[in-house]
């Protein structure tokens, strides 16, 4: 068996298309980490001996994340106001560099300021709006942490983008694993071989589960290693919310972000598995290696345009259980907790069964469909 | 050992590919002589099992070789006609591939690998990728991949097609060579290629098995309808309007013809003996479809 999995993962990765999309997935990867992780976009414009200071990349970064810890904890109106006043920059000095005071909250501050800018605690003109947090962040404010969330925010997205393209290179590396056999007439040398039609098979379907999962994790662990390396776990227990970015600022229970890594993680992984279990099926049902690379990409990406949110909520979260979908995280995040019976939970939570099911079905069907095919 | 076919029928739609066939095979080279489209790919594929025929079995032994199942692959040796490969696989990567998807350990199926290499005459060629193979390396590429688990059932679909003439003949040689105590079934439209090694020839027209038996037993079939005459240049036209021609061969203003025909086509024709050919052409002439 393990000599027939050797042979289907040579197989599968040793084509020109596969090192092309392969080496496009580094190139992308790289790119991504770069513009927001490594060091990303970290700036902070503060004054400092009466002049207005700009740092940036790796030089901003230590200094974010000291400005951070001295307000870390829960975020309350006193705090929100004393950051405000205390990183409001002169209107002479955003004059002295040519630029509109009356339009401060545009400009970078650093990571806390602009958090409270984006939430609508800045007038334009840099002072305090007034508005409190209950206002803000509704029921779930007396639960948020404010500290430093750049790190864990910039990766979670990194990897998102990375994880989406990770997936349409899945589907190029794993829609021939059957169709290919028969675009070149070799499915009946296989199924007439006294493994062909069971070890075979399942050597198929494990590479293809092997590779996908190897690559995720692969993926994972690079960027999750260069995180911990440039931002160190600093914030790992700050709330989504208060992300500078505000990807996650509406997500309507308490959640910090390795809470949210954690949940990513079931997302991206579970999503891999499904739509590996979705390829595998195509190529085993596909007439061609062409037809069923075409097919299984529509499956994975079709489902990101469609209208999912004109749907009743029950429905749509079924849509949003889709691999590209739940990959993306927001759409699934933002959905309201479940309950069953007494037990409360993460709609992300529902990726675990949805892929155990996917698993099985995918598995058999194509293992099915593959050792009953018709040679033509 | 014995391969049996009982009532066989495979249908597609309107289309029947293979009609109530019944045969029984024993040790030996069987050669199925068929037009294009006379169901002898249709035939192969239900007697290796990866097509399910719409009616009748197949059993090796007295079993359904579809209950049989792999205890049936592991002694069955097929070479389609379509014969796919992995270009950019070597010779001997290719071996050990179909080596292990045949259930041979790692270590003898280097050693089959290499003896068989050995056997086609492509053992300098083991390192070589296969998309720089000709027609006749991937042909006989195709025979020792399909010889790897010693087979006891062979079944060879137009093994010679797009070979040339020398080619042919190291193939059928090579068959020859494989065959004993075995069950060997060769396809093919090729006349000559059946001729020399099949002990038995079943002729197949429109799904139908039409004669089975020896060579020159079936030949016997078309007796006193072959023809020999010499007519002069200009009459040949006519008559191959007229007349199912087999050779002609053009001496200065005459040419002789070898004609196919119930009835003495010619005054001037002489009766003269049938050969294998003669009787394909007696059966699948280009007036009739196949």
């Amino acid at each position: 068996m393990r000599q027939l999995i050797g042979f289907e993962i040579k197989k599968m990765l040793r084509k020109p298309l596969v090192w092309a999309a392969l080496l496009g997935l580094v190139s992308f990867v790289a790119i991504m980490e770069y513009s927001w992780v490594v060091p990303g976009y970290a700036s902070i414009q503060m004054v400092e001996n009466g002049q207005k200071v700009t740092l940036e990349g790796f030089d901003a970064i230590p200094v974010d994340k000291e400005i951070c810890a001295f307000y870390q904890g829960p975020i309350t109106d006193e705090k929100v106001r004393t950051i405000v006043e205390t990183y409001d920059i002169p209107d002479s000095l955003w004059e002295a560099g040519g630029i509109d005071p009356d339009r401060e909250y545009h400009y970078v501050h650093n990571l806390l300021y602009n958090t409270l800018s984006a939430n609508g605690f800045v007038n334009p003109d840099g002072s305090y709006s007034g508005k409190t947090v209950e206002e803000a962040f509704g029921d779930i404010a007396p639960e948020l942490i404010l500290g430093y969330s750049t790190g864990w925010e910039c990766t979670l997205n990194a990897l998102l983008y990375s994880f989406l393209l990770w997936g349409c290179i899945v589907t190029v590396i794993i829609s021939p694993v059957f169709s290919e056999e028969y675009t070149i007439h070799m499915d009946a040398l296989i199924l007439t071989g006294i493994y062909g039609r069971k070890k075979c098979t399942l050597a198929k379907i494990i590479s293809a589960f092997l590779i996908t999962m190897a690559g995720s994790a692969l993926l994972l662990g690079i960027c999750t290693l260069l995180h911990l390396t440039v931002h160190g776990t600093a914030g790992w227990n700050c709330s989504v919310q208060l992300g500078e970015l505000g990807y996650y600022d509406r997500i309507p229970y308490s959640m910090n972000w390795l809470q949210a890594y954690g949940l990513a993680c079931i997302a991206w992984f579970g999503g891999m598995l499904v739509l590996t279990s979705i390829v595998l099926v195509v190529s085993a049902l596909g007439k061609s290696a062409f037809s069923a690379l075409v097919i299984a990409f529509v499956i994975y990406i079709l489902p990101m345009f469609l209208p999912w949110n004109l749907l009743p909520e029950s429905v749509a979260l079924w849509g949003y259980l889709l691999p590209v979908n739940q990959m993306q995280l927001l759409r699934l995040f933002e959905f309201d907790l479940l309950t069953i019976g007494s037990i409360t939970f993460p709609p992300v939570y529902l990726a675990v069964p949805v892929t155990v099911i996917a698993l099985a079905a995918g598995i058999l069907w194509s293992k099915k469909s593959f050792s009953q095919h018709q040679v033509v | 050992m014995e391969l049996r076919i009982e009532n066989l029928t495979k249908q597609y739609g309107a289309f029947i590919a293979v009609n109530d066939l019944s045969a029984v095979l024993t040790c030996g080279v069987y050669g199925l002589l068929g037009a294009n489209g006379a169901g002898k790919t249709t035939l192969m594929r239900l007697l290796c099992d990866i097509q399910s025929p719409t009616a009748g079995t197949v059993s090796y032994d007295g079993q359904n070789i579809r209950e049989y199942g792999d205890r049936y692959r592991n002694i069955l040796g097929y070479l389609p006609q379509d014969f796919g490969y992995y270009p950019d696989f070597t010779a001997m990567r290719f071996l050990l591939y179909m080596s292990a998807i045949k259930g041979l350990s790692k270590g003898y199926a280097k050693q089959r690998s290499l003896e068989l290499l050995d056997e086609v005459g492509l053992l300098s060629a083991k390192d070589k990728k296969i998309k720089t193979f000709s027609g006749g390396m991937k042909q006989r590429l195709g025979i020792a991949q399909a010889m790897l688990n010693d087979p006891k059932v062979l079944i060879l679909d137009e093994p010679t097609a797009g070979l040339d003439p020398k080619e042919r003949v190291r193939f059928r040689n090579l068959i020859s060579s494989f065959s004993r105590n075995k069950i060997v079934l060769l396809s093919t439209h090729i006349v000559s290629d059946v001729e020399y090694i099949a002990g038995d020839i079943l002729v197949m027209k429109k799904g139908n098995f039409i004669h089975e038996g020896r060579p020159d037993e079936i030949i016997h079939t078309v007796d006193g309808k072959v023809w020999e005459c010499r007519v002069p240049n200009g009459e040949v036209p006519s008559l191959e309007n007229k007349h199912n021609i087999g050779n002609m061969r053009t001496e200065g203003e005459n040419t002789v013809l070898r004609i196919i025909s119930e009835e003495k086509p010619l005054e001037s024709a002489l009766n003269v003996a049938p050969n294998l050919e003669d009787l394909y052409l007696y059966y699948f002439n280009d007036k009739e479809s196949v």
